[in-house]
C-alpha cells in the first residue's frame, strides 16, 4: 500500500439510497476515475452499526467475508434519515445519531450528544481493487505482485488487494481487546514499534509485552471512558495489522511525534485514543457497539458472534494434563494417586502420543490397546477423557483418512492445484479443507461412536495446530497462496482455519450424541466468533513468572472478546517450575475459567504429589476451593450464555467510572462477585491490592474480615494464602462437600455465603440443571433469586417446575451483621414457622444458621430474631 | 425425577438425621470402629474430641458438621475433614475420606458407605466375603513366596560374607605379592635405567652424526629449489631482460589455470600482485612461492573436500558421546610415542659393541616393563576388590552375590539390560549401538535398600544425563519385570531378587494407599 499518495474517497451524491433501514452510497476514488466503490451503513438492534465497502459491480476475484464468526445474520433497527448539501445524519435508537461527511467520505458518531467515534476521520481509508498484473511494476508496487519471506516464495498471482479504515474513539481514554497478544489488558500506542499482528501462528516459545502475532486472531476493539464505552468489530479473516495512538506507549511517555503534534496543535485532540485496521485483503465490514457501558458493549458483540453454550459441568472442574501421559497404565496410575492423596480431578488428557503413529482418530495398539477400559476406569469415578485431534491428517496410504481425503478430494491445495503437502508431527502431511461443506460433513462423521474406535460420549476433543500449524511452512503455517474451496486463496481465510475446524468437530461431538450431550472442545486457534464452539487456552506457555503474569491480560482481553472460557497452562509448559511457581500458579489457574494443568515432553513429572507435604496440601487446597465454587462459575456461565456478559471481568468493568482502575490487569473481577488479586510474584509475603468502588466492602474468603478502603491496601500473601474478596452486597452459592469429581457432588447440599453491603442488603441467583445434557434448553433447570433485606434471606425459585434435584441447603452464613440475633425462624412455600439454631462468630462478625434442610428449590425465608 | 423419587429424597434427609435417635441403644453411631463406639453416649450431650464445642447428641451424625475436628459426623459426608470406617467383616476393615460417604461409588466392600443410595436397588452389594477370600489367598500366596525367598535370602546372605572373606583374604594375600612384585619392579627399573644410560652415550656420536646428515641434507634441498626457481625465472623471462613482464606472463601457459587458453587478468594479477614487472630477487623471496601454489593449487582444493566427512563421524562419536576413557591405555599409546622416537637412528650403522649395548638396554626396558605391568595388574586387582568390599550389598551382604549379573527384558522396541552394582543399557531391536541408562550409584529412598539409582548415564539430545531407579521386590528368580520411561531420560525398573524377601521391609514398602487412609 502506498502511504505517499493520499487517496480521498468521496460519497457520489446521486448514488445515495436512504431507506428506514440502511443507507446505500457509491464511493469514488481520486486516483482511479474507472473504479468506484459501494458503501453500505445499517443499522442494527442494540445500538450497533454495521458499514459494509465491497467494489460496485464485478470483480476479478470474489473478495472473503468470514460469515462464518456471526451467529445469525444480524437483526436490523430502523432509522430516521435526513440529507442536505454535504451530510446526511442518521438518527438509531433515538440517543444515537450518525453524520456522514460526503467529501471527504467519514462519519461521526455521538451518543446522547457526546462525540463517541469517528470513521476516517484521519482519512485513512483504503482499498485496493483488484486489478491486471501490470507489464512493469511501479515502484511502490514492489511486493504487492511477489514476495519472499526467507526461503519461502509468496507468488502473490491476484496483486494487491488490501483494505484499510481509521477509527478515532473520542469518548475513550483506554483501549482494549484485540486478543490475542501477549501484552498489558491496555493496548499501548504502536508509535515507533509494529502494529498488533492478527496472522494465526503457531509461535515457539512466545515473548511477552509486544504485539506480535499468536495463535488466535479476535478483531475487536473497545474503547473506554468515564463518558462511555465503544467497540468496533473488524469482520476480516486475513492477516490485518492494527496501529494504535493516541494512548500510553510501551515507555508511558507520549512519541516525539505525537509530543510535537500535540505542541503544533495546541490542544490534545491528537491525544484521542485511535485504531487504524489495515487488512490484506477481503472487504471493508466493520461493527461499531455503542454501549454505553462496557457490559452493554459485551453484549452488542455477543449478539453478533454469539456466546458459550454452557458448558457441561466437569469442564469448569480441573483438568490433568502432560504431552504424555505414556500408556493406559500411566493414565490409571496417575488417576489412582488424585484419590490416594485425595485431590479432585475432572479430566485427564492425552496429547498426540496416544495415537498410532500420529494417524488421529486411531490408537497406538500397545501402548493405548484398551481405550475402552482406560475409559471406563475414569468414568467409574465420574471423570472424563480428552484426547487431542490435529487438522493435518498424516501422508499414509494405510491411513484411512488420508485415503479417504484423496479419494474425495477433501485437502487444501497448493498454488499449482496439486495436494498441498507440508511437516507436521506425523511427518509428511496434508490438510483438510474445512472451507468445503463436504470435508465438514465427513470430518464430524469421524467423530461418531462407530468411526473413532473405543471411545464413548464420555471422550472430549482437543483440537490443537490448527492455526494451521505447518513446521516447513512460512512463519510456520500454511503458504498464503494455497487454494481453498471456493477459489479462495489461503491470505483470504488464514485466520478462521482452526474456526472452520471446530466448527466441524462441534457438529461431530453434537451427532454422536444426537443432539444431547453438550461438547467440550478445546481449541489453540481462535477467531471472533470461536465461543460459540471451544474454549481457548493461551498456548505453549512457560514456567516462568512472567508467563504467569501474563495470563490475566490474556484471558481478559480474550474474555471482553467475547470469549470467557479461557486459561493458561498451570505451571507453564516449558521448562520445570519450581513448587512455589507451581503453587501460586495453581491458586491463580483456581479463578480462571479455564484450569488445567499441561506440561511439555521434556519437562520433569510435576502431579501435586511429586514435591513435599506442603506443596501437596496447598495443591489439594486450591484445587478444592475451585470446586466449593462450582456453582458460582456454572451460574456464571449460564449467566455469559444469556447476557454475553464475560465470566472474568477487568475491574473498570464493575466500576466504570473509576479511572484509577483503567489499567490494571494483575487483578480482576470474577462475574460481579470476588475480586481475586492473585500473587503473581517470587518470594513474595505481602502484597498490594487495590479495591474498586466507593462505598463497596470487600470481605476476605478466608477470614470474612472486612475491607472498606477504596484504592490500594497491602496484604499479607504468605504462600498459603490467595487473595480473594467477596463482594459485599453478594450471595455467593458453594457446595462445601468437595469430592473425587464434579458429578460425584450433583446431588450435594449447598452453602450459602451472604456478604451484605453497607445498607446491609445482599443478591444473588444459581442455576442448577443436569449439568451435561442440553435439556435445559427445554425448560429443564431450575433458577433461584436470593435476597438479604431487613434481616431477612428470601429465596424465590423462579423456574422450578420442570427439574428435580436432590440438592438442599445446609447452612447460611451472613458476613459482616452485628450480634444482635439469638436464634431464626424458617417459613417454607409460604407454610408454618419452624425454628433454627444460629451460631455467632465474634472474632470474624459471623452468623451462622445451622442446617435449614430445606430443599434447594423451594421458595422460603429465613429471618433472623 | 418422580414423585417417588422425591419422597425418597425426603426420606434420605431424615434418616440422616433420626437413624441414630431411634436406633443408638441398638448399634454404635455409623461410621466408627467398635473400639472407639464408647466414645459416643446417647444419652448425654456430645462434646467435640478438640473440645471446641458440647453439641446435643441429636446432631451426631445428623448431615451437618457441628465440629470443627468432623467428630460429630463419623458416618456421613459433612465434614470436609472427616473420615468414614467400614467395618468390612468378612475382609480388613478400612478408613475413607468423609467425601466418598454416598457418592454413589461403593468404596466399602460392605457398601456401608454409600448407606443413603442403598435405598436403591444393587447399588453396593457387600463383597467382602468374596474379597477378603481372595485377599487371603493372595496374602497366603505372598507369604509362600516371602518364605521361600527369605530361605533362599539367608543363602544370599551365606554367600555374601562368604565372599567378603574371600574378597578380604584375596586382599591379604595380594599385598604380599604386590610387595615382591614392587621390589622387582624397582629393580627393573634400576638396571633399565643404568643400561640406558650406557646407551644413551654410545649413541650420542651416532646422533650427531645423525643430525650432520640432515643438515646437509635440508641445505641441498633448498639449493635445488632455488635452482629450479632460477630456471622457471629464466624459462619465463623471454626476452632475458632480468624482468618477467606482463607479456611474458601471458605468453607462458603454466599461469592459465583454468584451461581457457589464455591467462586471465585475475591468474595475472595473482601472480604479478598487480605489478607491472617483478624482478629476479622478488622473484626468488616472494613470486617463486606463488607460483608454486598457482600450479599446485588443485591439492589444495582435493583436502578440503575431505573434511566434513571428518567432521560427520566426529559429531556422530560426540553424540553416542561420553565413552569411557580408559586411562591405562591412553598411557600406553603416549609410550609408543616415546619408543618410536628413539628409534629413528638407523641400527644398521651401529658397531658390534654398540649394538650389543642396545641390545642390553632393550631387554632391560623389557624386563622392567613386564615387572611394571605384573605391579599394575596386582594393583588393579587391589582396588577393584577394595571397591567391591565398599560397595553396598545390603546391610547384610545380601545383594554381594548378585554383583555383575546381568539380567534382560525385552519389549517391543528395546531390550533392556541391567548388570547389578554395574551398569543398565538399552538397545534398539531395529540396532543402532547400546545407549547406557546409567551406572551405579547407591541405594537411594525409604525403606533402605528397595530402590537402587544408576545415574551417568549417556546425555540426552537436547536434555540430561539419563538415570534409572530400579525398584526391589521379593520374588524367588531374579527377573527384570518392567522398564518405563515415566520422564524424559529418567527410567524406571521393576526388579524382583529373593534378597529382599523380607516381610517387616516389605510391609514398609508397601503402596502408599494403605498408609495414607492410616493416616486419615
Amino acid at each position: 500500500m502506498n502511504k505517499n499518495q493520499k487517496t480521498a474517497f468521496e460519497l457520489v451524491p446521486d448514488s445515495v439510497i436512504l431507506t428506514d433501514k440502511y443507507f446505500e452510497a457509491l464511493i469514488s476514488n481520486s486516483n482511479y476515475d474507472d473504479v468506484s466503490l459501494r458503501m453500505r451503513l445499517d443499522g442494527l438492534k442494540d445500538s450497533t452499526l454495521r458499514l459494509r465497502i465491497n467494489k460496485d459491480g464485478n470483480q476479478m476475484y470474489n473478495r472473503f467475508q468470514p460469515v462464518h464468526a456471526l451467529v445469525s445474520e444480524p437483526i436490523t433497527e430502523t432509522m430516521t434519515m435526513a440529507r442536505n448539501a454535504s451530510t446526511v445524519e442518521l438518527e438509531l435508537s433515538k440517543v444515537i445519531k450518525v453524520y456522514i461527511t460526503i467529501a471527504p467520505f467519514k462519519l461521526d458518531v455521538y451518543v446522547n450528544k457526546e462525540l463517541t467515534i469517528g470513521v476516517n476521520n484521519d482519512n485513512l481509508m483504503q482499498f485496493e481493487h483488484y486489478r491486471p498484473k501490470p507489464e512493469s511494476i511501479a515502484d511502490n508496487e514492489i511486493g504487492s505482485w511477489e514476495e519472499y519471506f526467507k526461503e519461502h516464495q509468496d507468488s502473490k498471482p491476484r496483486g494487491p488487494s488490501a483494505v484499510a479504515m481509521d477509527f478515532k474513539l473520542y469518548s475513550s481514554t483506554s483501549l482494549y481487546g484485540l486478543p490475542e497478544h501477549a501484552d498489558s489488558l491496555a493496548l499501548k500506542s504502536t508509535a515507533g514499534s509494529d502494529p498488533y499482528r492478527f496472522y494465526n501462528l503457531d509461535v515457539f516459545e512466545y515473548e511477552l509485552y509486544n504485539g506480535m502475532a499468536l495463535y488466535g486472531a479476535v478483531p475487536f476493539l473497545m474503547g473506554h471512558g468515564k463518558k462511555n464505552s465503544v467497540g468496533v468489530f473488524w469482520l476480516n479473516a486475513a492477516e490485518t495489522w492494527v496501529d494504535i495512538a493516541g494512548v500510553k506507549g510501551n515507555t508511558d511517555h507520549p512519541s516525539v511525534v505525537e509530543s510535537i503534534v500535540n505542541l503544533v496543535s495546541g490542544s490534545s485532540i491528537e491525544n484521542v485514543p485511535r485504531a487504524h485496521f489495515m487488512s490484506e485483503c477481503g472487504i471493508i465490514d466493520f461493527f461499531i457497539m455503542l454501549g454505553p457501558k462496557p457490559l452493554d458493549v459485551t453484549r452488542q458483540y455477543s449478539s453478533l458472534t454469539g456466546t458459550t453454550p454452557l458448558p457441561p459441568l466437569f469442564s469448569l472442574a480441573y483438568h490433568q494434563c502432560r504431552w504424555n501421559y505414556n500408556d493406559q497404565k500411566d493414565v490409571h496410575d496417575v488417576e489412582t494417586n488424585f484419590d490416594v492423596y485425595d485431590i479432585p480431578m475432572d479430566v485427564m488428557w492425552l496429547d498426540i502420543e496416544y495415537t498410532d503413529s500420529k494417524k488421529y482418530f486411531t490408537w497406538d495398539p500397545v501402548k493405548f490397546s484398551e481405550p475402552l477400559e482406560m475409559v471406563n476406569n475414569l468414568t467409574s469415578k465420574g471423570r472424563k477423557l480428552v484426547t487431542i485431534i490435529d487438522p493435518h491428517i498424516k501422508r499414509d496410504s494405510n491411513y484411512f483418512l488420508h485415503n479417504d481425503a484423496i479419494n474425495n478430494d477433501l485437502y487444501v491445495k497448493n498454488k499449482d492445484g496439486d495436494v498441498y503437502e507440508g511437516w507436521c508431527w506425523p511427518g509428511s502431511s496434508s490438510y483438510l479443507d474445512f472451507m468445503n461443506p463436504k470435508v465438514q460433513e465427513y470430518y464430524a462423521s469421524r467423530y461418531s461412536i462407530d468411526n473413532f474406535v473405543g471411545p464413548t460420549e464420555d471422550i472430549f476433543i482437543w483440537n490443537d495446530m490448527n492455526e494451521p500449524s505447518v513446521f516447513n511452512g512460512p512463519e510456520v503455517t500454511m503458504p498464503k497462496d494455497c487454494i481453498h474451496h471456493g477459489s479462495y486463496e489461503h491470505r483470504d481465510i488464514h485466520n478462521i482455519y482452526g474456526l472452520l475446524q471446530v466448527m466441524s468437530t462441534y457438529d461431530g461431538l453434537m451427532k454422536r450424541s444426537n443432539g444431547k450431550k453438550r461438547p467440550f472442545i478445546l481449541t489453540r486457534s481462535h477467531f471472533a466468533g470461536t465461543q460459540r464452539f471451544a474454549a481457548v487456552w493461551t498456548g505453549d506457555n512457560m514456567a516462568d513468572w512472567s508467563h504467569l503474569k501474563i495470563s490475566l491480560p490474556m484471558c481478559l482481553s480474550l474474555a471482553i472478546s467475547g470469549i470467557s472460557f479461557c486459561g493458561a497452562d498451570v505451571g507453564g509448559f516449558f521448562n520445570n517450575p519450581d513448587k512455589e511457581l507451581l503453587i501460586r500458579w495453581y491458586q491463580t489457574g483456581a479463578f480462571l475459567p479455564f484450569f488445567r494443568s499441561h506440561a511439555h515432553i521434556d519437562t520433569k513429572r510435576r502431579e501435586p504429589w511429586l514435591f513435599d507435604e506442603q506443596t501437596t496440601f496447598l495443591i489439594r487446597d486450591a484445587i478444592r476451593t475451585r470446586y466449593t465454587l462450582l456453582p458460582l462459575w456454572y451460574s456464571l456461565f449460564k449467566n455469559h450464555e444469556l447476557t454475553g456478559s464475560p465470566v472474568i471481568r477487568p475491574l473498570f468493568f464493575e466500576f466504570p467510572y473509576e479511572e484509577q482502575l483503567n489499567d490494571i490487569d494483575n487483578e480482576f473481577m470474577v462475574g460481579n462477585v470476588l475480586l481475586v488479586c492473585p500473587v503473581l510474584d517470587q518470594n513474595v509475603q505481602e502484597l498490594t491490592c487495590y479495591f474498586p468502588g466507593h462505598k463497596e466492602i470487600w470481605y476476605d474468603r478466608d477470614t470474612y474480615q472486612p475491607i472498606k478502603t477504596n484504592g490500594l491496601m497491602k496484604i499479607q500473601a504468605p504462600i498459603n494464602k490467595v487473595p480473594v474478596y467477596q463482594r459485599g452486597g453478594t450471595i455467593v452459592p458453594t457446595k462445601q462437600r468437595v469430592r473425587r469429581s464434579s458429578v460425584l457432588m450433583k446431588d450435594d447440599p449447598y452453602t450459602l455465603i451472604v456478604a451484605i453491603d453497607l445498607k446491609a442488603i445482599a443478591k444473588g441467583s444459581l442455576y442448577i440443571d443436569d449439568e451435561e445434557s442440553f435439556e435445559y434448553r427445554n425448560g429443564h433447570f431450575i433458577y433461584i433469586e436470593y435476597e438479604y433485606i431487613n434481616n431477612q434471606l428470601i429465596s424465590k425459585c423462579l423456574h422450578c417446575e420442570d427439574f428435580n434435584t436432590k440438592s438442599w441447603v445446609e447452612k447460611v452464613m451472613i458476613i459482616g451483621i452485628p450480634n444482635v440475633f439469638t436464634k431464626a425462624s424458617i417459613q417454607v412455600n409460604g407454610g408454618g414457622l419452624s425454628e433454627l439454631s444460629v451460631l455467632y462468630n465474634t472474632h470474624n462478625q459471623v452468623l451462622t444458621v445451622r442446617k435449614p434442610a430445606v430443599g434447594i428449590a423451594q421458595n422460603w425465608t429465613i429471618t433472623l430474631l | 425425577m418422580t414423585e417417588m423419587e422425591n419422597f425418597y429424597l425426603i426420606l434420605t434427609i431424615f434418616c440422616g438425621i433420626f437413624t441414630v435417635i431411634n436406633c443408638t441403644s441398638i448399634v454404635k453411631p455409623r461410621g466408627i470402629a467398635f473400639e472407639r463406639a464408647s466414645l459416643y453416649v446417647p444419652d448425654k450431650d456430645f462434646s467435640c474430641f478438640d473440645g471446641s464445642s458440647v453439641i446435643p447428641f441429636s446432631f451426631v451424625n445428623d448431615d451437618y458438621c457441628d465440629c470443627p475436628d468432623a467428630s460429630d459426623e463419623p458416618g456421613t459426608s459433612a465434614c470436609p475433614n472427616g473420615t468414614f470406617h467400614c467395618t468390612n467383616a468378612g475382609h480388613t476393615s478400612l478408613v475413607i475420606p468423609s467425601s466418598r460417604v454416598n457418592d454413589g461409588i461403593c468404596d466399602c466392600c460392605d457398601g456401608s458407605d454409600e448407606w443413603a443410595n442403598n435405598f436403591r436397588k444393587d447399588t453396593c452389594d457387600n463383597t467382602c466375603e468374596e474379597l477378603g477370600r481372595a485377599a487371603r489367598e493372595e496374602a497366603e500366596r505372598v507369604q509362600k513366596i516371602f518364605v521361600a525367598g527369605y530361605e533362599i535370602r539367608a543363602q544370599l546372605i551365606a554367600k555374601g560374607k562368604e565372599l567378603r572373606l574371600e574378597k578380604q583374604n584375596r586382599i591379604t594375600e595380594l599385598f604380599e605379592v604386590q610387595r615382591e612384585a614392587e621390589l622387582a619392579k624397582n629393580n627393573t627399573l634400576y638396571a633399565k635405567e643404568t643400561a640406558e644410560e650406557i646407551e644413551k652415550s654410545v649413541l650420542e656420536k651416532y646422533k650427531v652424526m645423525n643430525d650432520e646428515k640432515k643438515r646437509q641434507e635440508n641445505e641441498s634441498e633448498k639449493l635445488k629449489d632455488q635452482n629450479d626457481a632460477f630456471e622457471m625465472f629464466n624459462q619465463i623471462d623471454t626476452n632475458k631482460n632480468n624482468k618477467i613482464e606482463e607479456e611474458e606472463v601471458d605468453a607462458y601457459s603454466a599461469f592459465d589455470q583454468n584451461n581457457d587458453g589464455k591467462v586471465s587478468q585475475d591468474e595475472k594479477d595473482y601472480f604479478m600482485e598487480n605489478k607491472k614487472e617483478i624482478s629476479l630477487e622478488d622473484f626468488m623471496l616472494n613470486g617463486w612461492s606463488r607460483l608454486k601454489k598457482l600450479i599446485f593449487a588443485e591439492n589444495v582444493d582435493v583436502k578440503e573436500t575431505e573434511h566434513p566427512a571428518d567432521n560427520v563421524d566426529n559429531d556422530k562419536q560426540l553424540e553416542e558421546g561420553d565413552l569411557d576413557e580408559n586411562e591405562d591405555e591412553s598411557e600406553s599409546v603416549d609410550d609408543e610415542v616415546k619408543y618410536t622416537e628413539s628409534d629413528e637412528l638407523d641400527e644398521s650403522q651401529y658397531d658390534e659393541e654398540t649394538k650389543l649395548i642396545v641390545e642390553e638396554a632393550k631387554q632391560a626396558r623389557n624386563a622392567f616393563e613386564e615387572a611394571d605391568r605384573k605391579f599394575r595388574d596386582l594393583q588393579r586387582e587391589v582396588t577393584h576388590l577394595q571397591e567391591s568390599l565398599n560397595k553396598d550389598f545390603g546391610p547384610e551382604d545380601e545383594f554381594a552375590a548378585l554383583d555383575g549379573e546381568c539380567y534382560e527384558l525385552s519389549d517391543r522396541e528395546y531390550v533392556y539390560k541391567l548388570c547389578l552394582f554395574d551398569q543398565i543399557t538399552q538397545r534398539s531391536k531395529n540396532g543402532g549401538s547400546e545407549v547406557r541408562l546409567g551406572t551405579w550409584n547407591s541405594w537411594i529412598g525409604e525403606p533402605k535398600y528397595r530402590t537402587m539409582l544408576y545415574d551417568r548415564g549417556q546425555h540426552c539430545w537436547n536434555g540430561p544425563q539419563r538415570s534409572t531407579h530400579v525398584r526391589l521386590t521379593c520374588g524367588l528368580e531374579p527377573a527384570l519385570l518392567s522398564a518405563t520411561e515415566p520422564n524424559r531420560c529418567e527410567y524406571a525398573m521393576d526388579f524382583v531378587v529373593p534378597a529382599v524377601c523380607v516381610q517387616d521391609n516389605e510391609m514398609l514398602s508397601a503402596p502408599v494407599t494403605e498408609s495414607e487412609h492410616d493416616e486419615l
